[in-house]
């Protein structure tokens, strides 16, 4: 991205409004898009208050007269994936592969329909709920670290936070899911995987079982966090 | 042979009623029995016809092909580019000069659901029918080619043809008044050079295939007793011909020409009443599953964000 600003940068400066060409050929005019100058949300400062997207929270606002101060301080402004729409949903939005949620529907639409009456009840239909089941079931309440203590590298198990503990779930499903053969699609194997997550099954929920066994085998080492 | 417009007053009736009450079937399944007052109604193909009728390569894409069997039926929604089709074909007689019928609309409209219907149609009163599918199939992909014996100059597509005959062998087991021809993305064979190569290592032009030629033929006016229904696609068109999804632009003026005159019928966007008619179906065949979407404001949103239009909808709805 650095690389990009700085081209753009000597872009701009060098041609005002369009690209350098060669002497004998016509100036190409540049597009808006390519003026667009990227930047990270880090250059937002830190007392800039988060931005306030969500309808029922603006109306919260209003109603506590809160969003009187909101109007006159700069705010920061809403990510891409920020919306006000009525099926919004900020762990979904970020993470997720709509063609995925899709194949999940698939699944278990056939498995609906060839169940018996009593069976039909027990079966989870909404690929939202079942992303969500499948991430809390994958959520690794430990971690190993590698920390090195008297010239050895010891695996020194630790607690980890909510946000690190939900990435790693994220990634080892999609770690999962590229783990595939070359002929299924990767939403499908993703949708397979959740399914299997979401019943406590399958090859993530076992791989944090296996982590959580590590840790608990060097349970010993967790005093060298602290030295 | 447009049929007269619903009055206001009763379409309003029957808007309300489908919001009221879920209301998105009908019970009529034969394609010649329906009216206006069916228009956004589903009616479900039953298996036996699927079985006589559709076997073989399906008409439909892929995508469709799937859901038919996610939602364990073939439904088709009753639509007024369907039922003018058929109109027209009900007016066909023995001594008429073939018609021709050329459905035109924006990507995702419904022009190959609603060119399915007229071919149900068909089907179903005894005609004898050629339906070439999506011919874009023939030409965008490399297959295997061999020089035509009986043709001068033609080349045949072996795989394809043995394909389309077994379709006709299949569909058409019991006969026959009239004759249908339907070709989904017409202007394809117009579609200019392909992949596949001659001996000398030249390119193959669309139309000098036996198969593209046979269908050209059959789109003159000196035969009677039949039709030809096509649709132009453009997605399915050359990548540099998409600019328009109007016949005149997709045809260009040669086909243009070749297919005059005919009766230009527009697949345009779901109604309003179209549009709630297919979220209740959604909903009614479960693939409609978060809570959000049966609530006023999530419906509004996404007519909002599809513009009515039924792909763009069904692509909406995959996540929910």
């Amino acid at each position: 991205m650095r690389f990009l600003q700085r081209t753009l940068k000597v872009l701009l400066t060098a041609s005002k409004g369009t690209l350098p060409a060669s002497a004998d050929a016509t100036p190409i005019p540049l597009r808006w898009s390519t003026l667009k100058v990227l930047k990270r949300y880090s250059v937002f400062p830190a007392h800039w208050p988060q931005p306030v997207y969500r309808p029922e929270e603006q109306e919260k606002l209003t109603g506590t007269g809160e969003i009187e101060e909101l109007s006159f301080i700069p705010v920061r402004p809403a990510r891409s994936t920020d919306t006000s729409s009525v099926f919004h949903d900020p762990r979904v939005n970020i993470q997720s592969n709509p063609q995925a949620f899709k194949e999940v529907k698939r699944i278990q639409l056939e498995k609906y329909h060839k169940a018996s009456e009593e069976e039909k009840r027990g079966i989870e239909l909404n690929p939202q709920r079942i992303f969500h089941g499948a991430i809390d079931n994958c959520k690794p309440i430990l971690a190993l670290i590698p920390l090195k203590r008297g010239g050895v590298t010891y695996q020194v198990p630790l607690g980890v936070t909510e946000k690190k503990s939900e990435w790693m779930a994220c990634k080892w499903l999609i770690l999962a899911a590229r783990d595939k053969h070359r002929r299924v699609h990767f939403p499908q194997q993703l949708a397979t995987e959740l399914i299997d997550a979401f019943h406590s099954e399958g090859r993530v929920v076992k791989r944090k079982q296996e982590l959580h066994r590590q840790a608990e085998a060097n349970r010993a080492y967790a005093h060298y966090r602290w030295r | 042979m447009m049929r007269p417009a619903l009055n206001s007053s009763l379409q309003s009736f029957l808007l309300g009623s489908i919001r009221r009450i879920s209301h998105c079937r009908t019970s009529q399944a034969d394609p010649s029995c329906h009216t206006l007052q069916d228009e956004g109604l589903f009616y479900t193909i039953p298996e036996d016809e699927m079985k006589d009728f559709f076997q073989g390569e399906p008409l439909w894409g892929r995508e469709h092909d799937k859901q038919r069997k996610t939602f364990q039926e073939m439904s088709l929604m009753v639509r007024r580019p369907a039922l003018e089709a058929i109109n027209c074909l009900k007016q066909a007689r023995p001594g008429f000069p073939s018609l021709h019928l050329v459905l035109y609309g924006r990507d995702g409209a419904g022009k190959t659901m609603s060119l399915v219907n007229t071919i149900h149609f068909a089907l179903k009163n005894k005609w004898f029918a050629i339906n070439a599918g999506l011919c874009s199939y023939w030409f965008k992909f490399k297959w295997e080619t061999a020089p035509s014996e009986t043709m001068e100059g033609l080349y045949n597509l072996p795989m394809m043809g043995v394909q389309l005959l077994a379709q006709i062998k299949l569909q058409n087991a019991q006969l026959l008044c009239k004759t249908l021809i339907t070709v989904d993305g017409v202007n394809n064979l117009w579609y200019g050079r392909t992949q596949m190569k001659k001996l000398d290592k030249s390119h193959i032009h669309s139309p000098e295939f036996s198969l593209s030629q046979l269908l050209l033929r059959s789109f003159t006016n000196d035969w009677s007793n039949g039709a030809v229904v096509v649709t132009v696609d453009r997605l399915a068109g050359q990548p540099d011909r998409r600019e328009s999804y109007m016949p005149r632009y997709l045809l260009g003026k040669e086909g243009f020409e070749k297919l005059d005159p005919f009766i230009p019928i527009h697949v345009g966007n779901y109604t309003e009443r179209e549009f709630y008619s297919c979220v209740n179906y959604y909903t009614d065949r479960l693939w409609l599953q978060n809570p959000a979407a049966q609530t006023p404001e999530g419906q509004k949103e996404l007519e909002f964000l599809s513009g009515r239009n039924p792909r763009d909808l069904k692509t909406l709805c995959d996540p929910l």
